[in-house]
């Protein structure tokens, strides 16, 4: 039986990881939502999401790797990548997205990911 | 032409007609004894005037109106070939005059700097000498027909009477004509009571020295009671106030001598006039040379206030240049948010059977982050907005807040975490608000740049507020980054200090003139263990 996605909202910004999560659940998918990467690796043992939306903006991690540092960690999801910076220099393979980002092309992303897994 | 500039010329021209008369006949009413040549001749300071306040195309008119006017003054008490030749050598005197003032003087005379009022004393004294050797009385005594006089009694007295009136006539006309009536209405009242006192004083002054009887009129000290209020023109009032004044002091030193009082009625009648003109001559040019140098000078200081305020704008512009990525960004997180709320609404929308709560609360989401962003938006508007500065009680706390939240981006970009602590019940500080808030925001941003090698958990702002023992509010900001380099202390706020690698090196420089302009101080220091700590004191409100 396909259960349906879960999808992990990582922002360190309330209303954006809010609206964010309000779009995923509209188009049917389900959500969990994270202030910070370290609490989505802290989550991962309770359930392991399909792709991760990650907003570049984190102190914790500098942010632009994150998903490096994901990696690093043993975690190795689909991540896509959502920033509001025009800088964007990035050695790893995730899909960028510049903020503001419209629901055809973010579940465009999401759709992609899902299927590559 | 149109009709009202034909009207406002006829006008003049009658103005100046009934003024010129006017002067021909009071300058005949006070003269030497027995002769014709006046005290001060009032009517060539007037044609001066007239001559440098009208286009040259107009010069023939202004003397055929002044001729009439003279030769309807002085008929039929001279003879016709001695009207026509004094008004002739009047006309070469004064157009000579005009001309040289408007070549070498820079037109129009504002009597506001040092240079013109020396070409303008100088032509003053020079071109009525020379000129005299033309007027009849003095080539007559030159040629032994003029009964009355020598030559040598007769060319000094013609050429001080036209000097006294250049000096103490022609600026008055010119500089009242050029201020105008209207301007006067909207001085402010405490300027125009300062100009009531000051001129009470004169008249005051001016009664007391030479309105005084013969027993009083012995004291030399008389005179020099006349300066305290001619200074006080010059230095408060400027060039129009000073001269209005000498020539308020000259009319009432000669009201009294030719009521026979004052000082100078000691002397026999010659030296009484002679000496009358050498105190005119003596405090004229002084008075207007310094009334000229404070000119200069209030001139200079606001040019420095000018460029002072265009430099803090440029420097404004530029770190709004470094913060446009910043903004970028911050602008992009409500419209991100904006965005997903709609789209989550309108699929919910269109699924049917959408829960209206849940709209609500999105609307209310997007609607509150669409303020988010017009308060990002005008924020940064009133940072950059260049205006006259506006000083005003300020709650140091909001503009701290406000430089924090300008600085968001690098500090979020950073992680750096602010530690706020403000004391409680701190009194308003005296300041404008965006140039402290510029100052703010310049530490912060230093800070932050400095942070930049500091481990991401160590990056902490501590910006503090609290009363300095005395009048003053003062704000720190410390930061856990590189400090300051060795011996930098000072020279850091020199202009073009820098040790960012994209750093015009103003901030500080910037930053320091603006907390000194405002009675202020801001200065840094190393900190103990890591970083700086920057110190702003403000002046508090009472």
């Amino acid at each position: 039986m396909e259960t349906v996605p879960l999808i992990a909202i990582v922002d360190d910004e309330p209303s954006v990881r809010v609206a964010l999560g309000r779009l995923c659940r509209a188009y049917g998918l389900r959500t969990g939502e994270f202030a910070s990467v370290r609490d989505l690796v802290a989550s991962l043992a309770e359930q392991r999401p399909d792709c991760v939306v990650l907003d570049l903006q984190l102190p914790d991690c500098e942010g632009l790797d994150a998903d490096v540092w994901l990696r690093d960690r043993g975690v190795d999801l689909p991540v896509i990548i959502i920033t509001g910076r025009d800088d964007v220099k990035r050695s790893s393979e995730s899909v960028v997205l510049p903020k503001p980002v419209d629901a055809k092309t973010l579940f465009a992303a999401i759709r992609t990911a899902l299927e590559a897994r | 032409m149109p009709p009202s500039k034909r009207v406002s010329l006829a006008g003049w021209l009658i103005a100046l007609a009934v003024g010129y008369y006017l002067a021909v006949r009071l300058g005949l009413s006070f003269r030497f004894q027995n002769s014709l040549i006046g005290v001060v001749w009032i009517a060539n300071g007037v044609l001066l005037a007239a001559l440098l306040l009208t286009r040259p195309s107009r010069w023939v008119l202004v003397y055929s109106i002044t001729a009439l006017a003279h030769a309807a003054a002085v008929f039929p008490q001279a003879p016709v070939w001695r009207v026509v030749w004094q008004i002739g050598i009047n006309a070469a005197l004064t157009i000579s005059m005009a001309l040289l003032l408007r070549r070498s003087a820079a037109l129009p005379l504002t009597f506001a700097t040092r240079r013109q009022v020396l070409i303008y004393a100088a032509a003053a004294f020079g071109l009525p000498a020379l000129l005299a050797l033309g007027t009849p009385v003095v080539v007559r005594a030159m040629l032994n027909l003029e009964p009355d006089y020598q030559f040598l009694v007769a060319w000094p007295r013609v050429a001080l009477s036209n000097a006294t009136a250049t000096l103490l006539i022609t600026p008055v006309i010119v500089l009242w004509a050029q201020h105008g009536v209207q301007p006067v209405q909207r001085v402010s009242t405490r300027r125009g009571l300062e100009a009531a006192v000051i001129l009470l004083f004169l008249l005051a002054v001016g009664f007391v020295a030479f309105g005084s009887g013969p027993e009083v009129a012995r004291y030399p000290a008389l005179l020099v009671l006349v300066f305290p209020p001619l200074l006080w023109a010059a230095v408060r009032l400027g060039p129009l106030g000073a001269s209005t004044a000498l020539l308020g002091i000259a009319a009432l030193s000669a009201w009294g001598t030719a009521g026979q009082l004052g000082p100078f009625v000691l002397f026999s009648d010659a030296t009484r006039v002679l000496s009358l003109q050498l105190f005119w001559i003596t405090m004229s040019t002084p008075i207007l040379l310094l009334a000229a140098v404070i000119r200069e000078r209030e001139q200079a200081e606001s040019t420095l206030l000018t460029l002072r305020q265009h430099l803090a704008h440029a420097t404004r512009v530029a770190t709004a240049g470094e913060l446009s990525g910043a903004l970028a960004h911050e602008l992009r997180q409500p419209l991100m948010s904006i965005q997903a709320n709609a789209e989550a609404a309108s699929t919910l929308l269109g699924r049917g059977g959408a829960d209206p709560e849940q709209l609500r609360a999105i609307l209310e989401d997007i609607a509150q982050q669409n303020r988010y962003a017009a308060d990002v938006i005008t924020r940064m508007r009133s940072f950059l907005q260049e205006r006259e500065p506006r000083f005003e009680q300020l709650v140091l706390e909001t503009v701290v807040q406000n430089a924090l939240a300008l600085t968001r981006g690098p500090l979020d970009r950073l992680g750096v975490v602010v530690n706020t602590d403000v004391g409680a019940g701190l009194p308003r500080v005296w300041g404008d608000s965006v140039q402290i808030v510029q100052v703010v925001l310049n530490l912060i941003l230093n800070a932050c740049e400095s942070m930049t090698h500091t481990p991401i958990a160590e990056r902490v702002l501590r910006v503090q507020i609290a009363r300095d023992h005395g009048q003053f509010l003062e704000l720190t900001i410390e930061d856990r980054g590189e400090g300051l380099p060795l011996g930098a202390d000072e020279r850091m706020f020199e202009p073009f200090f820098t040790t960012k690698e994209s750093g015009l090196g103003l901030g500080l420089a910037v930053g320091r003139s603006i907390v000194t302009a405002h009675g202020g101080r801001l200065w840094g220091e190393d900190n103990e263990g890591r970083g700086a700590t920057f110190h702003l004191l403000l002046r508090t409100v009472a």
